[in-house]
């Protein structure tokens, strides 16, 4: 009988500790948040994916960031499943495409795995809530910026982002929205490079060749940008016009300050990654739940010329260096 | 008997069940039934393409355009969804009417035009894409009913509803090839497309007729694909010519024609879904799992090759192939 | 055995096609025939038809290159390491050995353990790209010294140095094509393996060779790129293969093997640069681009095809 009887104790906790039951909160050590980038090639999730880190570090938290090796939302979705059997606590997403990704934050919420959204906003689902600095206001940023520069009037090429992209098509609709207040300023040509620096250089050297007098070139993204100042740069057409890109890549910073890039758009991304897992944890841990919409700093991003070049690099250097990173 | 349900323990079975076994130590969850439904749903899209693929591949082609097609029909359903201007199982119908016809063309041009396969159904790729971004003016198309997504979400008897339509698909496509006289001319044609052509076989139609299908499977992989997503894209779909001819190959149907089918390409694709979802639940960056594929697709060749044709001890095997002297190998 | 006449004959369409295409282009667009966009349009050629010469050799032997552009990247951001500390010797050498390695293990994998070509350089392709990237983990390595950058950037005169340095490379291959028994031996096993193997050639040895050259010149065509763009990221030459693929098709390679040669490959090139260039000078919108290739590749292709089957058919 007192056999019996141990037998069934040391079976029932045995079967206890198994199925994971926890008398209390699970540990901020045991939780793990995941943060799911666009892609890890792109330098502005890099920096997304540090925000994360150090915020998960400051609560003592478990971190991963994955991204797809394909820019599909179909990826990210497939990432978020396979998370969910894992039992993640938390995720942090920057969707592809808000859109798309919709039927996957449906899948978490089904799972019981919280989401929060950063970067880009997803349109449906349940979600703990959005951070981020949106892709229109730094193509309308840019646009302001240019359209200041070139003080009303001048001739302008666009070189776009990859067909479809949800990124791309925000920021050309910003830049354009922008640019509608200045009559005077007549875009030659908005053709797509992909986002890529080859097709930038190449493109830009056939533009070069169509268009006799160019002021200003706009690049959707700092790859295309800086492909387009290579072909400038050997066709020696660099006093001609100026160059700008957007995402305040380590390389056009470079480029601002030697001058062969006029300036180019930061969105903050080290901070929109912080903010967005710093809500999460908390979120994690006291069940208060963030705010639908968190404002990164002010909320407009920041055009880098020469002039605040140095101040941005140094502010950004001393932000990483309290978290204890290097800076990128 | 064993042969018709093609049970043979192959090469890429005994890599499957490896990786099955090495996840399933290593990556948490992996081997729960939640996440075998996960997998399985995962799976299905390319289930469904790499079928169709499996029969241009068994007569020495390959369909390059299926990834484009997919996305045509899913923005083509999705458009007629979304304008309110069909039911959707009319609108599922016309588009995969559409990309059957798209098969078609692959076809003829062909063979009725003599086109390596390469260039046909890559310039169908083009076109499709093409098409695709047109009509959809490149944006994303949302908002239309659910009523599709119970094709990827729906269960019946507690079975995962794509689990049932890939089965039933595989089943049908299975006694086809192996059972009737159409099938088993497939291999004919792929195996020695000279003789096929001297016994009587309409050669050129089967072929065309082939390339067809694998546009009907892209056009119900892409409602599929819209079932999981909820959303169509026109560029969503690009990758999965690529995928499916590695789902094909990898499950032992051979590049060369007139050997294989569409169960080895089920262990294929459920091969490289394992290892997608188990390289994610460990965490394996995205870039890293593209080097793992890369060599599982070689291993997965190299199982399937050595186990079928030679004899003898493994390990000898490869030592003999590394290292052999001229005169054998030529 | 080829005499030059005939080599010029059976490339007599594609010319004809060539002056047609110039002729429509400038009718077009006036400017396609300004000094800028002709030097334009022979650097471009020559940067094609530089990526090109690995394939169109593999293609010679019923073959395939897929990985040329994966290998490229994985070798040059390798290379690009060394090349940014000023060790341009250095990086010279292991882009081009890391090229020329992964060419070796494609070559050995396909002619000894009989992988097909298609899978294997596929999986190269993937292997190479994940590592690529793994590596860089995102970031670019730019800033060269002058040494090194001279090579992407600087003229001859009025010729670009790529296009030298491209022109130079198809006379060596063109040499070793025509006029050595390498050539002729690496037609014969295009033609057909079993008669190579009968007369005696060792096809699995040429194959190895062929591929390990073609990865050597996947990583050299990679060190000019970077010279070119000043710059190495992990996501160069996505589109390589397809592009490779398409100059050579145009240009009457043939992929069942043993049928083109180099004046075919230029020619080819001539006529992918002249198509993408109208793409942007004519201004075509993205959504079409995709369809617009696709479809001309196929018309070129298959005008190639009919006028073949004419002169066989009689």
């Amino acid at each position: 009988m007192k056999r019996s009887i141990s037998i069934i104790c040391v079976t029932v906790l045995m079967l206890l500790s198994f199925s994971g039951l926890s008398f209390g909160q699970k540990a901020a050590k045991d939780m793990q948040v995941v943060m799911i980038v666009k892609d890890l090639v792109n330098p502005a999730f890099i920096e997304m994916k540090w925000g994360g880190f150090a915020a998960t570090k400051e609560h003592g938290m478990q971190y991963t960031c994955l991204a797809p090796e394909k820019y599909s939302v179909d990826n990210q979705i497939r990432i978020m499943e396979d998370l969910v059997q894992k039992k993640v606590d938390a995720i942090v997403l920057i969707p592809i495409d808000g859109k798309g990704i919709v039927s996957g934050i449906e899948r978490a919420n089904k799972g019981g795995v919280p989401v929060f959204i950063c970067n880009t906003r997803a349109e449906g689902g349940e979600t703990l809530g959005f951070a981020g600095i949106d892709h229109r206001i730094m193509g309308k940023t840019l646009g302001e910026y240019v359209g200041a520069k070139l003080k009303g009037k001048g001739q302008i090429v666009i070189l776009e982002g990859t067909t479809g992209a949800s990124t791309a098509i925000e920021r050309l609709e910003g830049v354009r929205e922008a640019l509608k207040k200045h009559p005077d300023i007549k875009i030659l040509a908005s053709t797509t490079a992909k986002y890529n620096r080859q097709l930038g250089m190449k493109v830009m050297e056939d533009l070069l060749i169509r268009f006799p007098k160019i002021d200003a070139v706009i690049g959707i993204n700092d790859a295309m940008g800086l492909g387009a100042k290579e072909a400038v740069k050997d066709a020696k057409r660099m006093q001609e016009m100026f160059i700008v890109g957007m995402d305040a890549m380590p390389e056009a910073l470079d480029a601002v300050r030697s001058g062969e890039l006029m300036a180019t758009v930061d969105a903050n991304n080290f901070w929109q990654g912080f903010v967005s897992t710093d809500l999460t944890c908390k979120y994690l841990l006291s069940k208060q739940m963030p705010a639908k919409e968190t404002k990164i700093g002010s909320g407009i991003p920041e055009v880098i010329t020469k002039e605040n070049l140095e101040r941005f690099i140094n502010f950004k250097a001393e932000r990483y260096k309290k978290y204890g990173l290097k800076p990128i | 008997m064993k042969e018709k349900l093609g049970l043979k323990i192959t090469g890429p079975l005994m890599i499957c069940i490896a990786v099955i076994l090495f996840f399933s130590i290593f990556a948490e969850n992996f081997l729960s039934a939640s996440n075998a439904v996960n997998i399985i749903r995962q799976a299905c899209v390319l289930a469904l393409v790499a079928f169709g693929q499996t029969f241009v591949i068994l007569i020495q082609g390959f369909d390059l355009s299926v990834g484009a097609v997919m996305g045509l029909t899913s923005c083509i359903t999705a458009l007629l969804m979304v304008k309110g201007m069909a039911l959707p199982l009319v609108a599922v119908i016309l588009a995969v009417m559409v990309a059957t016809f798209c098969g078609f063309i692959n076809g003829f041009i062909t063979n009725y035009m003599g086109l390596n396969p390469f260039i046909s159904t890559f310039g169908m790729w083009g076109m499709a894409l093409g098409i695709a971004l047109v009509i959809t003016e490149e944006r994303v198309i949302f908002g239309f009913p659910d009523t599709l997504r119970v094709f990827h979400d729906g269960e019946f008897l507690g079975i995962p509803l794509p689990l049932i339509i890939v089965i039933i698909i595989w089943g049908i496509l299975q006694f086809f090839l192996k059972s009737t006289p159409y099938g088993i001319a497939t291999y004919a044609i792929g195996g020695n497309p000279v003789a096929a052509e001297l016994s009587g076989i309409p050669v050129r139609f089967q072929k065309t007729m082939i390339y067809t299908f694998s546009g009907l499977m892209a056009g119900l992989a892409g409602i599929m694909f819209l079932a999981r997503s909820n959303a169509a894209q026109a560029v969503d779909t690009i990758g999965y010519e690529f995928d499916s001819i590695v789902a094909v190959v990898v499950g032992g149907t051979s590049l060369l024609g007139g050997k294989g089918g569409v169960t080895q390409t089920l262990i294929g694709v459920l091969l490289i879904a394992s290892v997608r979802n188990g390289l994610n639940i460990m965490g394996v960056n995205s870039y890293l799992q593209l080097v793992f594929v890369g060599i599982i697709l070689i291993l997965a060749y190299l199982a399937e090759s050595q186990t079928s044709t030679l004899s003898g001890n493994p390990i000898q095997n490869l030592w003999k192939k590394l290292f052999g002297t001229g005169a054998d190998k030529g | 055995m080829n005499l030059s006449g005939s080599k010029i004959w059976s490339q007599f369409n594609r010319i004809i096609a060539f002056m047609l295409i110039i002729v429509a282009a400038y009718l077009l667009v006036p400017r396609f025939l300004s000094y800028t966009n002709i030097v334009n349009l022979v650097r471009q050629t020559f940067l094609l038809t530089l990526i090109s010469y690995g394939m169109g050799l593999s293609m010679l032997v019923a073959g395939l290159d897929l990985s040329i552009g994966s290998v490229a990247a994985l070798s040059s951001c390798l290379a690009a390491t060394f090349i940014a500390r000023e060790n341009v010797l250095l990086g010279i050498l292991v882009g081009l050995g890391v090229g020329g390695v992964c060419g070796l293990v494609n070559g050995m994998l396909i002619a000894k353990f009989k992988l097909p070509d298609f899978v294997m350089t596929f999986s190269m392709m993937f292997i190479a790209r994940g590592l690529a990237m793994t590596y860089m983990q995102g970031e670019s390595i730019y800033g060269y010294p002058k040494s090194f950058i001279w090579v992407g950037k600087s003229f001859l005169g009025p010729i670009p140095t790529p296009v030298i340095i491209s022109a130079l490379l198809m006379a060596v291959l063109y040499f070793f094509l025509n006029r050595t028994t390498f050539g002729r031996a690496l037609y014969a096993v295009g033609v057909s393996k079993e008669a190579a193997r009968f007369s005696g050639l060792s096809v699995s040895k040429k194959l190895i060779q062929i591929y390990s050259l073609s990865g050597l010149l996947a990583g050299f065509a990679g060190l000019v790129y970077i010279a070119r763009m000043n710059s190495a990221e992990a996501e160069m030459g996505v589109l390589w293969p397809l592009e490779a693929i398409a100059v050579c098709v145009i240009g009457g390679i043939s992929f069942s093997g043993g049928e083109g040669n180099l004046l075919g490959l230029f020619l080819g090139g001539i006529m992918m640069a002249i198509i993408n260039n109208s793409i942007n000078l004519l201004g075509i919108p993205a959504r079409f681009q995709d369809f617009f290739v696709g479809f001309v590749i196929i018309l070129a292709v298959a005008i190639d095809h009919y006028s073949k089957r004419r002169e066989a058919g009689g």
